[in-house]
C-alpha cells in the first residue's frame, strides 16, 4: 500500500525515495526534505592506486561492546491447500497488527506477450479495475477507497508471471477479498474504459523517456536480450493504440484460471476463516492450469560491447555493466547472491565504498541480481557527475576484474554471510515479505524448507565458490556497457567528451533517447 | 461512526511510552514490544535545514553525513561495520527540521548500537580530507536525486518564490555554492552547537528490557558534557496576498504545474482536516482531482495534492503533470474549479468516513516495523513536542468533520495564497541532435 502524504514520503529510507524519485513523477514534489543514504568512511589509510587493498582491511578499534550471540531466524510456517478447482492457497497467520494482505499470482507474464503486442499482460491486469459484469469502474473506485485498502493487477516486463494485489485492514478481509474475485473473475474489459486508459498510457510511456534510469534499464535489456522476450521493458505507442478489449479477454481467458494460481494471504486471520472466505469467493472460478507458450531460447551473449545513450544536458552519466547470470533454481544462485553483497549489495560493498567513499564520484553504486524461471542479470550501476565519466568507469570495471580475479578475505565474506542472514531475519518484520518468500517457494518449486536452510546456506559459501561463480557469471568476454548521458560533456580530466571516454571500453555504439542509431 | 461501520471495530494498537530525562538534558523515549527478536534506536537531533543561516545551506544534510566518519573511539567506517556484523542497519535523514540517525539491530546488540550513538554525539572527529569526500558525495546527490531528473528543480523554485524570509525558502539539499564554500571550521562549529545532548532525543522500540535499558542510556549518555539548548529563533512568513505565477522552461517531455498554498504547522489543529482534504482530494481512483484530471478529462497524466506538514507553517501542494496538448492554464483551471468547489459545497460523508480509513490504514502500517515506529514517536516527540500523540494523534483526525474540512479549505485554499510554477517542455530538449 502506498502512503503518498509528504509527511511520511520525506521520512522512508533512502531507497525508497530514490526509487520515487526516479520512477514516479508523482512524488517530485516530496523530496522537499530528504530521507538520506549516510555517509560511509574512507578507509583509514588510503594510498593512491593501492585503495582495493586498503578496502579490504579498515582499521578497527575494537572499543564498543559486543555481543558474540548468534541470531536466531525463524520462519512462520504457512498453511497449505489446493481448492477442487485447483487453485493453490498459502495462508500466514500474522496477528501483530489489523491488517490483512491478499497475492494472487497468475503463471503467465508479460514473457508471454505476442511481438506484435508488447505489453498485452501488463493492460489486462491494469484494465481488471475498470469494470466488472457487477460494477462498474467508477463503483470500483468507491468501494476500494471506501475501505481505505488498495486493489490492483500488474504485470511486469521481463516477469513470467501476473499479479493482483488487494491490502487493507483485517475487518474488511471478506469485503476485500469480494472485490478481488469480482475482479480476476468478471472483468469485462470495456471499451469506453480501455480508451482512457490508452490515453494514459500513451502519456506514461512518453514520461518514461526523460528518466535516465528508464533509459539506461532499457538499453541494457535490449542489448543483454536481445530477441528474446525479456529484452522489452515498456509496451510501444503502436501495441497501445492497437490492443482491443478482445485481445485482452483471449488473455484473460486463456491464463486467468484457477489451476494455473497460487493465492496467498497474511495478516491478522485464522487459517481456517481464511479458507472460507477464499472457498466461497474463489470456489466458482473455473479452468484447468495452461502452459504459456514456451520461451524461445536465449541468445547466444554478444560480444562485450560498450552502448551510449546521449541524453542532451544530463547532469550525470548513469553507468550500467552486466552479463547474464541465472536462473532462480539454479543451484549457484546463493552462492552468487554472496558475490552480488560483497561486490555491490549495499553501502558497505565495494562498489560503494570505492566509487562514493573513497572516490567520492557518486551518491550511491551498487549491483544487483535478478534471476526468472529465465537467465537474469547481475548488473553493476552507478549514476556519476559527467567529468568523472572515465574515472567512475574505470572503477567500476577493476571490481568486477577484482572480484574475479582475487580470493574474498575471509573476514569481507564472513562479514557479507552475516548481514545477508541478518537483513532477512530483519525483513521477516513486514508481512508483505513473509508472503512474498513463501509465494516464492511455491511458484519457483524450491524445497518447502528452502528458507528455513537459507542462512545455513548462505554462510556455507566459500571464499572459492565466490571466485568460481564470479568468474562464471561476471563474463568480461561478453560483458555489455551502458551509460546514458550527455555525449559531448567533458568526461575525464584531460576534457575528452564522454562519447570518446567510453570507446576507450570497447567497440561503441551511440543511440538517442527514442532509441535511434546515431553512431 | 467510523469503526461502527465494520463488521468487526479496527483494533488499533497502543504502545505503553516511558520516558526519561537525564540531568544533561537528554530525553530518552521508551515503547518495549517483543513481537520480533529486534531493536529500533534512533536519535534525533533538533536541527534541520531552517537553522541554516544564508550562505550556509545544505548544512545540516552535509553534517549528517560526516557523523558516520569516525570518532576518537572509532576508525573511520567502523560505526557502519560494527552495525552490519551484529546484522543490523543503519541510516540517517535530514528534514527541514531534524536530523535522525537510526540503527535497526537483533535485540541483543542494544548495548552495541547505545554505545555508538553515545560515541559519535561527543567524539566526532572531522578531518579536512573526510569533509572534501563527503562534500562531493553530497553535490552528486544534488545531482542524482534534483538536476538530473525531470522536474527535479520545480520544487526548489515553488519554495524560493513562495517563501520571502523563512528559511523554509531552501532546499535542505542546500545550493551548489553555498556546498562548495563550506569550510571545516563551520562544521565543527555546528557540531559543538547542535550535536549535544540538550539538543538530542533518544528513541528506543522493541525488544528490551525496560530497566535494563534504562541503566545502558544513563552509562553511556549520562557522562556526556549536556550542552546548551540552542534557541531556533525564525522569522515568521508574512501572509501571501498575491498570487505569484513562475513560467520555467525544462528538459522534460510534457509540461506540468505545481500550486503551494501556505498552511499551519504540523500538529496544529487545522493540520488534521487540511490532511484529510488532501485523502479527498486526490487518494485513491475515486478521488475528485484524480477523477477530474486523470479520468474524466484526460488532461492529466498524474494528478495530486498534498501538504509538506512541518514544524513551522509550509506549503500544501497541488501539481499535476499534463498530456500533450494541454497548457499549465488548462490544468489549473480544472484545479481550481475542484478546490473551488471544496470551498462552496465542502465534502460528503462517504467521503470523510474512506477519507478516515485511509487514514487509519496509514496509521496501522506505519507501526509494521520497529524502525518506523520509532520514527513516528521520535517525530511526535521532536517535532510535535509531544509523545503521546504516538498513541493519540490518530483520534484527532477521528473527530474532524466536514465542516471542520470546509473551514480550513476556505481559509487556506484562496488564490491570493497560492504560488504556482508553470513547466514547460524545452522543444528540443527530447530531440535528436
Amino acid at each position: 500500500m502506498t502512503v503518498t502524504e509528504a509527511r511520511y514520503l520525506r521520512r522512508c529510507g533512502g531507497w525508497a525515495v530514490e526509487k520515487g524519485c526516479v520512477l514516479a513523477v508523482g512524488v517530485w514534489f516530496a523530496v522537499v526534505a530528504l530521507a538520506q543514504r549516510p555517509a560511509r568512511a574512507l578507509p583509514a589509510q588510503p594510498q593512491g592506486e593501492q585503495h582495493t587493498a586498503a578496502l579490504s582491511k579498515v582499521e578497527r578499534l575494537n572499543r564498543a561492546p559486543v555481543n558474540k550471540e548468534p541470531l536466531k531466524v525463524q520462519l512462520p510456517k504457512p498453511v497449505e491447500a489446493r481448492l477442487p478447482n485447483g487453485l493453490s492457497v498459502l495462508v500466514i497467520e500474522q496477528h501483530k497488527l489489523p491488517t490483512v494482505a491478499f497475492s494472487l499470482w497468475i503463471k503467465a507474464g508479460a514473457l508471454t506477450d505476442p511481438k506484435n503486442l508488447p505489453g498485452l499482460a501488463s493492460f489486462t491486469a491494469d484494465m481488471l479495475r475498470e469494470g466488472t459484469t457487477h460494477r462498474t469502474s467508477a463503483q470500483l473506485a468507491a468501494e476500494i477507497d471506501g475501505l481505505g485498502a488498495s486493489l490492483s493487477g500488474s504485470a511486469a516486463f521481463g516477469g513470467s508471471y501476473s499479479e493482483v494485489e488487494a491490502s487493507g485492514l483485517a475487518p474488511d478481509a471478506d469485503k476485500l477479498l469480494e472485490l478481488m474475485s469480482d475482479v480476476v473473475l468478471h472483468p469485462t474489459f470495456p471499451q469506453d474504459e480501455l480508451d482512457k486508459y490508452k490515453q494514459r498510457a500513451l502519456a506514461q510511456l512518453e514520461q518514461e523517456r526523460s528518466s535516465p534510469v528508464f533509459l539506461a534499464h532499457q538499453k541494457f535489456a535490449q542489448v543483454i536480450y536481445r530477441d528474446f522476450p525479456a529484452a522489452v521493458v515498456s509496451p510501444t505507442a503502436e501495441s497501445i493504440k492497437t490492443v482491443t478489449p478482445n485481445d485482452l479477454r483471449r488473455f484473460h481467458d486463456a491464463y486467468y484460471v484457477p489451476g494455473n494460481a497460487i493465492l496467498g494471504v497474511v495478516g491478522d486471520v485464522k487459517p481456517d476463516q481464511a479458507l472460507a472466505l477464499i472457498r466461497q469467493h474463489f470456489g466458482e472460478w473455473k479452468g484447468a492450469a495452461v502452459r504459456p507458450p514456451a520461451l524461445p531460447p536465449l541468445p547466444d551473449p554478444a560480444p562485450a560491447a560498450v552502448y551510449l545513450v546521449d541524453r542532451p544536458n544530463s547532469t550525470q552519466s548513469d553507468l550500467v555493466a552486466g552479463s547474464l547470470a541465472l536462473k532462480r533454481t539454479d543451484p549457484d544462485y546463493i552462492p552468487l547472491f554472496v558475490v552480488n553483497r560483497v561486490l555491490g549489495g549495499g553501502p558497505s560493498a565495494r562498489l560503494f565504498l570505492n566509487l562514493r567513499e573513497v572516490h567520492g564520484y557518486t551518491y550511491g553504486a551498487y549491483s544487483s541480481l535478478s534471476a526468472d524461471v529465465y537467465r537474469g542479470t547481475l548488473r553493476a550501476s552507478a549514476p556519476v557527475h559527467n567529468a568523472v565519466t572515465d574515472d567512475a568507469l574505470h572503477e567500476l570495471m577493476a571490481e568486477l576484474k577484482r572480484i574475479r580475479d582475487e580470493r574474498v578475505s575471509e573476514d569481507e565474506l564472513g562479514e557479507a554471510e552475516r548481514s545477508i542472514v541478518a537483513s532477512f531475519a530483519l525483513s521477516l518484520e513486514r508481512p508483505a515479505q513473509l508472503l512474498d518468500r513463501a509465494m516464492l517457494v511455491k511458484y519457483y518449486g524450491l524445497p518447502q524448507d528452502y528458507w528455513d536452510r537459507f542462512p545455513a546456506a548462505v554462510a556455507r559459501v566459500t571464499p572459492d565458490e565466490v571466485q568460481q561463480v564470479a568468474r562464471k557469471y561476471i563474463d568480461l568476454d561478453h560483458l555489455q556497457i551502458v551509460c546514458v548521458g550527455d555525449a559531448r560533456q567533458p568526461g575525464n580530466a584531460q576534457g575528452q567528451s564522454i562519447k570518446d571516454v567510453l570507446k576507450k571500453y570497447g567497440d561503441l555504439k551511440v543511440f538517442d533517447t527514442n532509441g535511434k542509431r546515431l553512431e | 461512526m467510523l469503526l461502527a461501520a465494520r463488521a468487526a471495530p479496527v483494533k488499533v494498537p497502543r504502545a505503553t511510552l516511558d520516558i526519561l530525562r537525564l540531568p544533561n538534558g537528554l530525553r530518552a523515549y521508551l515503547v518495549e514490544d517483543h513481537d520480533a527478536p529486534v531493536v529500533s534506536v534512533e536519535v534525533w537531533y533538533h536541527v534541520g535545514s531552517k537553522d541554516e543561516p544564508p550562505g550556509q545551506t545544505g548544512f545540516a544534510h552535509l553534517f549528517e553525513h560526516l557523523m558516520f566518519e569516525g570518532t576518537r573511539n572509532l576508525a573511520p567506517d567502523e560505526f557502519s561495520r560494527y552495525i552490519v556484523q551484529a546484522g543490523g542497519t543503519d541510516n540517517a535523514h535530514t528534514t527541514e527540521d531534524a536530523t535522525v540517525f537510526w540503527e535497526t539491530v537483533p535485540s541483543s546488540y542494544l548495548r552495541l548500537a547505545l554505545w555508538l550513538e553515545a560515541d559519535r554525539m561527543r567524539n566526532l572527529v572531522i578531518t579536512d580530507r573526510l569533509f572534501r569526500n563527503e562534500r562531493e558525495v553530497v553535490k552528486e546527490e544534488r545531482r542524482q536525486r534534483f538536476d538530473n531528473q525531470p522536474y527535479g528543480t520545480v520544487i526548489e523554485t515553488l519554495y524560493a518564490h513562495a517563501f520571502t524570509v523563512h528559511p523554509y525558502r531552501h532546499m535542505t539539499i542546500g545550493s551548489m555554492e553555498d556546498l562548495d564554500r563550506a569550510t571545516v571550521d563551520q562544521v565543527r562549529a555546528f557540531y559543538d552547537t547542535y550535536y549535544v545532548p540538550a539538543n538530542a532525543s533518544l528513541v528506543v522500540v522493541g525488544d528490551f528490557a525496560l530497566a535494563e535499558a534504562q541503566d545502558c542510556i544513563r552509562q553511556y549518555f549520562g557522562p556526556l558534557d549536556g550542552g546548551a539548548p540552542p534557541e531556533h529563533r525564525l522569522p515568521s512568513e508574512p501572509p501571501q496576498m498575491t498570487r505569484r505565477v513562475i513560467k520555467l522552461t525544462r528538459d522534460v517531455a510534457l509540461p506540468a504545474f505545481i500550486e503551494g498554498y501556505h498552511m499551519p504547522a504540523d500538529g496544529t489543529p487545522d493540520a488534521y482536516p487540511l490532511r484529510l482534504a488532501s485523502k479527498i482530494l486526490s487518494e485513491g481512483d475515486s478521488s475528485r482531482i484524480y477523477r477530474r484530471l486523470v479520468y474524466d478529462k484526460q488532461i492529466a497524466l498524474q494528478a495530486e495534492s498534498s501538504g509538506n506538514f512541518t514544524e513551522d507553517p509550509n506549503l500544501f501542494f497541488v501539481f499535476a503533470v499534463l498530456n500533450r496538448g494541454h497548457s499549465p492554464a488548462e490544468g489549473e483551471a480544472a484545479v481550481d474549479s475542484e478546490i473551488a468547489r471544496l470551498r462552496n459545497e465542502g465534502v460528503t460523508s462517504q467521503e470523510l468516513s474512506k477519507a478516515k480509513n485511509q487514514i487509519l490504514r496509514d496509521f496501522v502500517l506505519n507501526r509494521q516495523s520497529t524502525q518506523s515506529r520509532a520514527d513516528e514517536l521520535g517525530y511526535d516527540a521532536v517535532v510535535l513536542k509531544n509523545p503521546e500523540l504516538f498513541n493519540t494523534e490518530i483520534d484527532r483526525f477521528l473527530r474532524v468533520t466536514a465542516a471542520d474540512i470546509q473551514r480550513a479549505a476556505q481559509q487556506y485554499f484562496r488564490p491570493e495564497n497560492a504560488t504556482v510554477v508553470e513547466v514547460y517542455p524545452n522543444e528540443h530538449a527530447m530531440g535528436n541532435r
